[in-house]
């Protein structure tokens, strides 16, 4: 988190780039909407996507009520608004009320049937009333019509892998894969589920990708890690298979890069390892798990 | 009575061209901008609301995702690419994207049923072409009608002999130089490079901008564009596009489709899966070397 707040135009800009990217933190998002509406006349047409911005954001943190003021103001300012009532079903999500929000959000779909936020929206009721298998089947049929939406896929694999469906939620992920081929996060993601699947030399490799991609992922390098030194242990896979001695200097070598990221950030912070660090490294420079 | 001062001729232009022509110009030019912005903002219906068949986005959608797979297939296991490629082999030939109708396949050769959906994007494509063009062909007659055959502006930039027949349409004069232009030329030269008064004044994405319109007026920047967006790499098929102003006939869309589907799969029987350079081969001792210079770097 910034030390410094940040001045208005650099706010505004932010928060124009998180609109059109998919990263959200909603509490940075809070933040800055705050800082820039307190001088929202500046803002002129600009100010109505912040309120919205800002309503979802609130709402993703629980804090309802001033959601509502917000979208009150947006409410006064385009009475009847399709977009505005989508925020009206979001708030009723938020509450709880499920089976009002999916009226809402079918009302809307017949004047705007063209309109994916609604139908993943409905998605997300199905997926908050815990009606996993409807909403697997839902976005099924989203995603046959309209493939090309990796975050959608990553959510339909989210959902396969929380009903234990673990090869179709690999499917998921390699299509969003072939969509986002050098998002390392994606790599991670179908590493852990082909890890989970048995495929620890697959899983290495895709562990290998996100690394390649980001040479400090954290998370990717406790992947290779495991992997390299279970893989290690196996017996090879194929005839020409590496030999496991190249499995452990993988390993080897990528706990010296974890202990050094480590090292880094305690240079950075200016403070202790903490504990859950300091276990972190006696697992990597300790016994072999 | 000599004109020359060295190799520049000084010439001095009467003070009522600047304030009958030049300023009065550039008044019409921004006006007609800002009129262009919000007259396409009234006629924009709001997103959404368009009548959108999912019928056809579903088959160009189906399409869009094998060639995809061909031109991303080395990031995934060999084995996911073969299964992937027999599927969408299997589903092509069985015409599972397609969306089906029954008249466009009776009659081959016959005049194919017109395409509801189709002919509303190709209605409102042709209505933003006209906004753009109707105000930019008035404003051109009008300046040869009223204001041809005299020098309007001196270009602050030094220019080539090459550019003064472009330039000085209405003036034959030998040893005039090239910076001077006639008022046709200020009109190209300002209407090129409204953009960022328009972006101060309407905001970012204003209806204004005439970069898309020339886009679209010009084919080869178009097929420029396409092909810079990393497709030189693989084969595409032929898909036809919806929302160019295509008139009767606007079945024929469904048909070339059909053939699009046909061309890819045999592009995916071209795709040699044993060939395709997959990332994981080899990733690990490429990660040993990576990881080894970063720790020894530090």
């Amino acid at each position: 988190m910034a030390a410094v707040a940040p001045s208005f135009d650099d706010a505004v800009q932010e928060l124009r780039n998180q609109r059109s990217s998919m990263d959200v933190n909603p509490y940075r998002t809070v933040e800055l909407a705050r800082l820039v509406l307190k001088r929202g006349r500046r803002l002129g047409d600009e100010v109505w996507a912040v309120l919205e911005q800002s309503a979802m954001a609130l709402l993703d943190l629980g804090m309802i009520e001033e959601a509502q003021k917000d979208i009150d103001v947006l409410d006064r300012k385009f009475a009847g608004s399709t977009r505005v009532q989508k925020l009206t079903a979001m708030v009723h999500e938020a509450k709880g009320e499920f089976d009002q929000a999916m009226t809402l959000y079918n009302q809307l779909l017949e004047q705007r049937p063209a309109d994916t936020t609604l139908m993943k929206r409905k998605i997300a009721v199905l997926k908050s009333q815990r009606r996993t298998q409807d909403a697997i089947a839902a976005l099924n049929l989203l995603l046959d019509t309209l493939p090309s939406d990796a975050e959608a896929w990553l959510e339909l694999a989210d959902l396969y892998a929380s009903s234990h469906m673990l090869q179709p939620a690999a499917h998921a992920v390699e299509e969003a894969l072939l969509l986002l081929p050098t998002n390392h996060f994606v790599h991670a993601t179908y590493a852990d589920l082909l890890y989970s699947l048995g495929r620890r030399d697959l899983a290495l490799k895709a562990y290998c990708r996100a690394v390649e991609l980001v040479p400090g992922y954290v998370a990717g390098l406790y992947g290779v890690i495991k992997c390299a030194r279970e893989v290690a242990k196996d017996a090879p896979a194929t005839p020409d298979a590496p030999p496991c001695e190249s499995y452990e200097k993988l390993a080897k070598v990528a706990e010296q890069a974890l202990l050094q990221a480590y090292d880094q950030r305690a240079v950075v912070a200016g403070r202790e390892d903490s504990a859950a660090v300091r276990a972190a490294r006696a697992w990597l420079t300790g016994s072999e798990m | 009575m000599a004109f020359y001062d060295g190799s520049k001729a000084v010439i001095v232009l009467d003070p009522a061209i600047r304030n009958w022509v030049l300023l009065p110009l550039m008044a019409i030019m921004l006006l007609v901008g800002l009129v262009r912005h919000y007259v396409t903002l009234l006629l924009a219906s709001p997103p959404g609301t368009a009548k959108v068949d999912f019928r056809d986005t579903r088959q160009t959608q189906a399409l869009m995702r094998s060639v995809n797979l061909r031109r991303h297939a080395r990031h995934l296991p060999p084995d996911a690419v073969r299964a992937r490629r027999s599927y969408f082999m299997d589903a092509f030939k069985a015409g599972k994207y397609l969306k089906a109708t029954p008249k466009a396949v009776a009659n081959d050769d016959g005049p194919a049923p017109p395409d509801m959906a189709g002919m509303e994007m190709a209605m409102d494509g042709m209505k933003k072409n006209m906004a753009m063009m109707v105000p930019q062909a008035l404003i051109m007659s009008f300046l040869s009608a009223f204001f041809s055959g005299f020098l309007l502006i001196q270009l602050p930039f030094p220019l080539t002999v090459r550019f003064k027949s472009m330039l000085q349409s209405g003036i034959l004069t030998p040893d005039l130089d090239a910076t001077w232009v006639s008022s046709l030329s200020m009109y190209f030269i300002s209407f090129l490079g409204m953009n960022p008064v328009f972006g101060l004044i309407l905001g970012q994405g204003n209806a204004a901008d005439n970069s898309r319109d020339m886009a679209a007026m010009n084919p080869l920047a178009a097929s420029a564009s396409a092909s810079a967006t990393g497709a030189t790499d693989i084969p595409m098929p032929e898909i036809p596009q919806q929302g160019m102003p295509m008139l009767p006939g606007m079945g024929g869309a469904d048909k070339g489709l059909e053939k699009a589907f046909t061309s890819e799969t045999e592009y995916l029987q071209l795709l040699d899966v044993d060939q395709v350079p997959w990332i994981g081969e080899g990733i690990e001792d490429r990660i040993t070397a990576l990881l080894t210079a970063r720790v020894q770097r530090r």
